[in-house]
């Protein structure tokens, strides 16, 4: 057998059906968080990460988007087909391609494998998820199917510890040859019928299991919706019940460091920038973490569950009436996290016309940075009180601009699709299995999130309060000024300045100047009200500072509250977002007609809004 | 006069901060000249070596947009963020 030398740092790429656990492989090998979820897609573009292998060899392991062949039909599966056969720019082909196969379903994986083998570069085949391929009753005979393929075979667990010791082991070793090509005519259905025969055994045949039974209800015509819209309406009273009791916490210890520091320092410059700007600032964002983890954890336990891709094909129907497809589905269900990521995975729509159509409704999903403002207006303008016995009030309000953003979201594709449904028009989607959450998996994720949100805090948000302060003090009033000196400002004359175009909306100009950081991440409006009625309210002790759901209602009528609201469901005010779209397009006409449409909208609502609130 | 001394360095490191995230190569001619300056002063090592590494052009993978890829510069994807 002819043996190559290693080069110095292989290059390996883990590649494979969609939803094999390439990811979590990858994590387990390199040591990387990197997004780990129960439904394919959840990778669009490479990753890379190093490795050392316990023979000391340094590996550059690179996760490759999940393929079903390498005839590509989506942007994602061309960045595998293309970084696979050597011809992806600045990416030179990988030593060695480490095939992951879902050993629960190799009928399908294999396909795939046969697939590259014609590639004809060093290959193996990781066996991946073979414990639950063990429970199920499913022995595969590891050697003869190594035989058979003509490379070697491993079998690993991506979400155990150990679990890709035998993976290890194998890239010690010297790269293998290439397995020998197929004929070029072969059929490879027949080739895989052939080696499932010689090498899988089941212990026993295939039943009705529990998966089967619970797809009964979770995919019925009827009960399906239903279960889904009970799930999404609890999840959004979880976000008001439950996180309560620690939001008032934090508000509490944030009053308290701000009395605190107020006390410590003198009076000056250096106490009004820490207590008004950073702590009432950035404190009231911070306020909302409990509300953000408890929406996270309920979308961490849908992806983890396998339930997503099933909400996939219940709301297909729904879809296919504003021109999409089910396949939109999973990239907008993202953009409730953020519409970046949200815009990166329409690369698995086929159809670019449907993916375009998914890109520019993207910003319409309530994502998670708008949470603080909603949360922070319902608390404030909408009564604590239930309704129809069991209902909260602010939960149904906050399930109500959620879905007010979902339904102007189908009615624009729709009269974006005009003519109705493209060209991809069956929704073929694979459903996993379900999987009970993995706690440490969640608790990981959460952690992770809880991280991001805070380093975001603390640069983001308390470098634009910090600014927003430094606006709103400087210059002083003249002596012998009457009125607030924050109206002498220059945020407080850009805000003054703006009031025509924003009064119609109900909107003050402390609002207006609000909305201006809140273009670069929306939940830094919250920090930056918080920080101008601090240091306009000259009355304010240091703990109200940071209490602004307190302050609020004393300055602002019902009515404004809700045309911001009604500007926040529609307004654009992510400037990453419209970054993205313009890397995903490659057009800044695509960038310019979702931001004049989305602005508009925006405009029309709150106008709107408020003015019917002033009827009531 | 010592307040208004520090609160003009963190207003100044802030504005630099976001002028390097939406104009970098202005951002990095900033973080260099207050490399220099701090170097001028005698300021402590670890404040320059921070302003020095800030004007250095960045590499980041994903988006650079927001925070999906965690700060792993790995590369973003749906649902991190």
């Amino acid at each position: 057998m002819n043996v190559m030398t290693p080069p110095r740092t292989l290059r390996i790429a883990l590649v494979g059906n969609p939803n094999c656990g390439k990811t979590a492989l990858f994590n387990l090998l390199t040591g990387s968080r990197q997004k780990v979820a129960n439904y394919a897609g959840a990778t669009v573009e490479r990753k890379e990460g190093r490795l050392t292998t316990p023979h000391g060899h340094e590996l550059r392991v690179l996760d490759l988007p999940g393929a079903y062949s390498l005839v590509a039909t989506s942007p994602d599966e061309a960045v595998t087909r293309d970084i696979c056969a050597g011809t992806y720019r600045g990416e030179p082909v990988p030593d060695l391609l480490v095939c992951v196969a879902d050993a629960t379903n190799l009928r399908l994986h294999l396909r795939f494998v046969l697939e590259m083998r014609q590639l004809g570069r060093p290959m193996m085949l990781a066996v991946n998820m073979i414990d639950a391929a063990r429970r199920k009753g499913v022995e595969i005979d590891l050697p003869r199917l190594r035989a058979e393929l003509g490379m070697p075979v491993v079998a690993t667990v991506g979400i155990r510890r150990d679990g890709a010791a035998d993976l290890l082991a194998q890239l010690d070793a010297p790269l293998p040859p290439p397995p020998p090509p197929l004929p070029a005519d072969a059929d490879l259905h027949a080739i895989v019928r052939r080696i499932l025969g010689d090498c899988v055994t089941r212990a026993h045949p295939l039943s009705t299991g529990l998966e089967e039974r619970l797809d009964r209800w979770v995919l019925h015509p009827v009960w399906g919706p239903l279960i889904l819209t009970v799930l999404l309406f609890v999840m959004f009273q979880a976000v008001f019940a439950w996180a309560q009791p620690l939001m008032d916490g934090i508000d509490a210890g944030m009053g308290w460091l701000g009395e605190a520091v107020g006390r410590l320092l003198p009076d000056g410059v250096l106490r009004s920038l820490l207590v008004t700007g950073v702590i009432a600032g950035a404190g009231s964002v911070v306020t909302f973490l409990p509300q953000i983890l408890i929406l996270f954890l309920w979308i961490l336990v849908l992806e983890e569950s396998g339930y997503l891709p099933r909400a996939a094909f219940l709301l297909d129907p729904l879809m296919s009436v504003a021109g999409l497809s089910g396949r939109s589905f999973i990239p907008l269900l993202s953009s409730f996290a953020c519409a970046v990521p949200g815009i990166m995975a329409t690369r698995t729509i086929q159809n670019p016309r449907d993916r375009l159509v998914t890109i520019m409704i993207a910003p319409l999903m309530t994502c998670s940075a708008r949470l603080p403002v909603y949360t922070l207006l319902i608390g404030a303008f909408v009564p604590h009180r239930a309704v129809g016995g069991f209902l909260n009030l602010q939960g149904l309000v906050l399930f109500g601009l959620y879905a007010a953003g979902i339904l102007t979201a189908l009615i624009v594709a729709r009269v974006m699709r005009r003519g109705g449904r493209g060209q991809e028009a069956a929704l073929l989607m694979e459903l996993p299995a379900y999987r009970l959450p993995n706690p440490r998996d969640l608790l990981l994720g959460l952690t992770e999130r809880a991280r991001i949100f805070l380093v975001r805090v603390g640069t983001t948000i308390v470098s634009l309060t910090v600014l927003l302060w430094a606006l709103s003090s400087f210059p002083a009033p003249p002596p012998g000024a009457t009125g607030p000196a924050i109206d002498w400002s220059l945020a407080g004359r850009i805000g003054h300045l703006m009031l025509p175009i924003f009064a119609p909306l109900g909107f003050n100009w402390q609002i207006c100047v609000a909305l201006i950081p809140g273009l670069a991440a929306r939940e830094v409006a919250v920090g930056a009200l918080a920080t101008v009625y601090a240091i306009g309210d000259a009355g304010a002790d240091a703990d109200q500072a940071a209490m602004l759901g307190q302050l609020l209602p004393t300055h602002w009528s019902v009515a404004t509250a809700l045309s911001l609201l009604a500007w926040y469901v529609y307004a654009p005010q992510c400037v990453a977002t419209l970054a993205v779209i313009r890397r995903e397009t490659a057009s800044w006409r695509t960038v310019g007609i979702t931001a004049g449409y989305l602005f508009a909208l925006a405009y029309v609502a709150a106008f709107l809004t408020y003015h019917l609130a002033l009827l009531f | 006069m010592i307040q208004s001394i520090m609160v003009a360095c963190v207003v100044l490191i802030c504005a630099l901060y976001w002028t390097g995230r939406m104009f970098p190569r202005i951002g990095m001619a900033g973080w260099r000249l207050l490399a220099a300056v701090l170097r001028g002063m005698g300021a402590p090592a670890g404040w320059t070596r921070i302003a020095t590494r800030r004007a250095l052009p960045r590499t980041k993978g994903g988006c650079g947009g927001c925070a999906g890829c965690a700060d792993t510069r790995t590369g973003c994807q749906p649902g991190q963020k």
